[in-house]
């Protein structure tokens, strides 16, 4: 019951708050000009295929694409920012106020307080990614796109990412708040985490890729064989000297993958530790049209890496917070 | 050797006068003549007078022969007789006539006779050529021609010996020039001369029309004798062609024209290498064929006639060479078959197509001619007309000689016939047959119209149907079968077509189509494009046409409805929990 009327407390806090309201609006407005525009490209996209104006094998647009680069940006942005706003100062706000002591004073417990607060902030959270996706679905409905179940089911599946996406950073916030003295330090640690892990981590996975891998082969792309004016393309084609050269460019682009591979593969190893990385892997494999370069078909270390590290922050937070000392 | 037989003769001469001496002693008579040798030439008859003296006081019968050698003929004539037997009174002396023929092939040398009649007598022949028999005289010695023409010379040859003198004649001219000598206007190459006879031939000289111009000499020959003429050729036709000229005529002597005549060269007939140029007569049946010189075979042909051909026929530089008038004899069955429009282009559905054509009997005889055509597909018939509106068919048609009729041939063709190109044959069988391709080109227009009810747009929202409806008219003038109608649309779209397929559309006739549209309800508003497929054994043909699917009406309601319902449910969410 304790936890419960925490929640609520602290949900109300969140959504009244004027932190909130501001980030959410930048948010939502920057979203809904992304939608609009990625609604746009979306339908056209899909006329073209449903008209068939494109040729071969295009797979069916995806409604992801109406969130776009720019649509998931600003979330990837905000949504982060948001998630940090409202857990820097969730426990040293109270630490500061001396409001945390009256709350023990009360019959509730130390986890039910911090259970509750995430609970509520999470509740929170749920009504931005609600609201995002709401304002996603009205802005197709306008354009005259009714999506399909399958199409429902895909846009459901984005906001629950996101608001893991959301969730995580709040939960680095909440960390910070429990480990830090006072709501300032709490805001650098918390934004230096962010920043370490949406920007460094990224950053180090590709020096360190370059450390381990090297430098490219340091070979040229072979020429094709000079062409006479006059020549026939069918014959050039059977030319001994055409045929030479496509061995030799298989052979470059066979070594150049091979040293793409390896880099990529320990660009992905740091990547499962970034959650805006992690959050672009899985949103893209919503659609079949990915926005990540190389993307890899496989997302299941992402998607572990992308649940493990709000749980350890909020794992770490919760103990932290129940040894607390309380002063 | 000469010497030898000089001996010999005089051994001869003495054995016989010694025989003759003692034939004498037995004689009672005597025979005298004042002559004891002669010259003569083979074959000339000499004649010696000799007297027959009776020595003895009674009559006797003398009896008369000669010796001479063989070949020689001798013979007695008394008062213009021959006689074999002489009577003679006592001491009577007769004069007799001893003739003699020499042998034409009596070779040059001495002969010697004995005449035995009441005495012996021998006399020696001396048989001799002389050196030059002949006195030839030509009247001109030279002539100034132009190059191939023909010059004659006129020459006397008197036999100066006493016999028949035969005469070989001959004539060296130059190369390429051709003579010929005539008597009585014929042309003679040997000729006999009497003793002493006069004759006048004349020698044909044709100079070649391409000698250049200078002096030429001919020379006649006359066995050995011969003599020298000048011809001057003082202007040359070399280079020239030449010219043959004929005058084609029928056995009625009317002029036929349009002849075909063929000169061939010789040469390259015998060399297998023929080269022949085609010449037709004109109205009046003249022809004049201009050839380079030569000699040629000229062949005349016309429909109707039977050909006629000239061997060595030449023709001669700058010169013309008139065949005159030459006869073609008419064939008993011959007809012409001439299509007035051999290769029609037709098209279907506007009527039958016609042939037109006329035949003439060109034969002396006259005939019916049966009447067919060939190589018409099924259902395709043919009929022949006498006039083009008749309704009425005819299978054979009788034609004068001489006389032509036109004819019609109507092929009547199946509606549903199909375009393209039809090759028939037009068979013409009398005495004479004949016949004639024809070409018939049927240009269907496989033609047809499609007319939208509503035009080209049809306007509908998502989930919903759209009716799109048209005429299909044939407008072509062939009836169009297996009509097959499909429609490519969007993916998800159902179509249907109504009706989907037709076993026939008849021409000028027409059929409504209706098109009939599925849309899906997550269409996206658009325009789409519909191609509507339209096939048939004879063409196929797309129209295109354009659903436009407009926004659900609603739409934009209903989205605006979530924005405005998720805002209100943040601000009851702000209002309910923001109450402290």
């Amino acid at each position: 019951m304790g936890l419960l009327i925490v929640a609520k407390k602290e949900f109300a806090d969140q959504i009244t708050s004027r932190r909130f309201i501001a980030v959410l609006t930048i948010m939502l407005i920057f979203s809904a000009i992304s939608f609009y525009q990625g609604a746009d490209e979306f339908i056209r996209q899909y006329r073209m295929f449903e008209t068939g104006g494109v040729s071969g094998n295009i797979p069916k647009p995806s409604i992801i694409q109406i969130f776009g680069f720019f649509g998931s940006a600003g979330i990837l942005t905000f949504g982060g920012i948001l998630g940090l706003l409202m857990g820097f100062d969730l426990i040293t706000k109270e630490k500061e106020s001396g409001s945390l002591k009256t709350l023990l004073s009360h019959p509730v417990f130390r986890d039910q307080i911090i259970n509750g607060k995430a609970l509520g902030a999470f509740a929170a959270l749920c009504i931005v990614i609600a609201l995002t996706l709401a304002i996603a679905l009205g802005i197709l409905t306008m354009k005259g796109f009714i999506p399909s179940l399958d199409d429902l089911t895909a846009i459901l599946k984005f906001g629950l990412i996101t608001l893991a996406y959301f969730f995580t950073f709040f939960s680095i916030a909440l960390f910070a708040s429990t480990v830090a003295k006072n709501s300032s330090s709490s805001l650098l640690i918390a934004f230096g985490i962010f920043l370490i892990l949406s920007m460094a981590i990224p950053m180090m996975g590709t020096l360190v890729a370059q450390a381990v891998v090297g430098s490219p082969p340091n070979i040229e792309p072979p020429m094709p064989p000079p062409i006479q004016a006059n020549e026939n393309p069918a014959d050039l084609e059977k030319s001994p000297e055409w045929q030479e050269y496509q061995r030799k460019m298989q052979e470059y682009e066979q070594r150049m993958n091979e040293y793409y591979d390896r880099m990529r593969t320990v660009q992905e190893l740091f990547g499962i530790f970034s959650p805006s990385t992690n959050y672009m892997t899985l949103v893209s494999s919503l659609s079949e049209r990915t926005f990540m370069p190389f993307q890899s078909k496989d997302i299941t270390k992402n998607l572990v890496g992308f649940v493990i590290l709000p749980l350890v922050f909020f794992a770490v937070s919760y103990i932290k917070f129940l040894r607390m000392e309380i002063t | 050797m000469t010497e030898k037989i000089g001996k010999t003769a005089g051994m001869s001469f003495l054995i016989i006068s010694i025989i003759s001496i003692f034939a004498a002693s037995l004689l009672v008579g005597s025979v005298e003549s004042d002559i004891k040798g002669v010259n003569a030439v083979p074959g000339e008859t000499v004649s010696l007078n000799l007297v027959v003296t009776n020595d003895k006081n009674y009559e006797r019968d003398f009896q008369l022969s000669y010796i001479a050698p063989e070949g020689f003929v001798g013979k007695f004539i008394y008062d213009g007789k021959e006689i074999e037997m002489l009577t003679l009174k006592a001491d009577e002396s007769k004069s007799i006539q001893f003739q003699l023929e020499i042998p034409p092939d009596a070779k040059e040398k001495e002969y010697y006779i004995f005449i035995q009649a009441a005495g012996s007598l021998a006399f020696k022949i001396n048989v001799k050529m002389p050196e030059n028999p002949l006195e030839i005289t030509p009247s001109v010695t030279g002539v100034a021609i132009e190059a191939g023409d023909t010059v004659t010379f006129s020459i006397s040859i008197e036999n100066k010996i006493n016999s028949e003198y035969k005469v070989d004649l001959s004539c060296k001219v130059p190369e390429n020039w051709r003579y010929k000598f005539v008597e009585n206007g014929m042309e003679v190459y040997k000729i006999i001369l009497k003793p002493n006879e006069v004759r006048t031939l004349s020698l044909e000289v044709e100079s070649d029309s391409s000698s250049d111009v200078g002096e030429y000499k001919v020379i006649p020959y006359f066995n050995k004798q011969f003599t020298e003429l000048s011809v001057k050729i003082a202007k040359t036709h070399k280079g020239e062609n030449g010219k043959i000229t004929i005058r084609v005529v029928s056995k009625e002597g009317e002029a036929i024209g349009s002849a075909l005549v063929s000169v061939t060269h010789s040469t390259s007939l015998e060399q297998g290498n023929i080269t022949q140029t085609n010449f037709f007569t004109s109205a009046d049946g003249l022809v004049t064929a201009e050839v380079s010189p030569g000699t040629y075979t000229v062949k005349i042909s016309k429909e109707g006639f039977y050909e006629k051909e000239i061997d060595d026929v030449e023709a001669k530089a700058g010169k013309t060479t008139d065949l005159g008038t030459i006869t073609l004899d008419r064939k008993p069955y011959y007809a012409k078959l001439s299509v007035e429009n051999p290769k029609i282009s037709f098209v279907i559905g506007t009527g039958n197509p016609v042939f037109r054509f006329r035949i003439e009997n060109m034969g002396y005889a006259d005939d019916t001619y049966r009447l067919s055509a060939s190589g018409l597909p099924e259902n395709f018939y043919a009929k022949f007309k006498e006039a083009q509106q008749s309704t009425e068919g005819i299978s054979e048609v009788f034609v004068k000689s001489g006389d032509s009729k036109e004819v019609y041939l109507e092929i009547l063709i199946p509606p549903n016939a199909a375009i393209g190109t039809y090759n028939l044959t037009l068979f013409v069988d009398g005495h004479y047959s004949v016949k004639r391709n024809l070409t018939l080109i049927l240009k269907g227009e496989y033609k047809v119209f499609f007319e939208p009810i509503r035009g080209y747009v049809v306007t509908s929202e998502a989930g919903k149907t759209a009716e799109f409806e048209a005429i299909l008219r044939n407008v072509g003038g062939v009836t169009l079968t297996n009509l097959n109608f499909s429609v490519s649309a969007p993916s998800h779209w159902r179509v249907r077509v109504d009706p989907p397929s037709l076993p026939a559309l008849q021409a000028r006739d027409d059929i409504p189509v209706r098109v009939t549209v599925q849309i899906p309800p997550d269409a996206l508003p658009s325009e789409y494009k519909l191609t509507l497929s339209i096939k048939s054994d004879q063409i196929n043909q797309e129209e295109v046409f354009r659903v436009i699917v407009k926004e659900k009406s609603n739409a934009g309601i209903i989205g605006g409805a979530i924005i405005v319902g998720a805002l209100a449910g943040l601000f009851v969410i702000f209002r309910k929990f923001g109450r402290r």
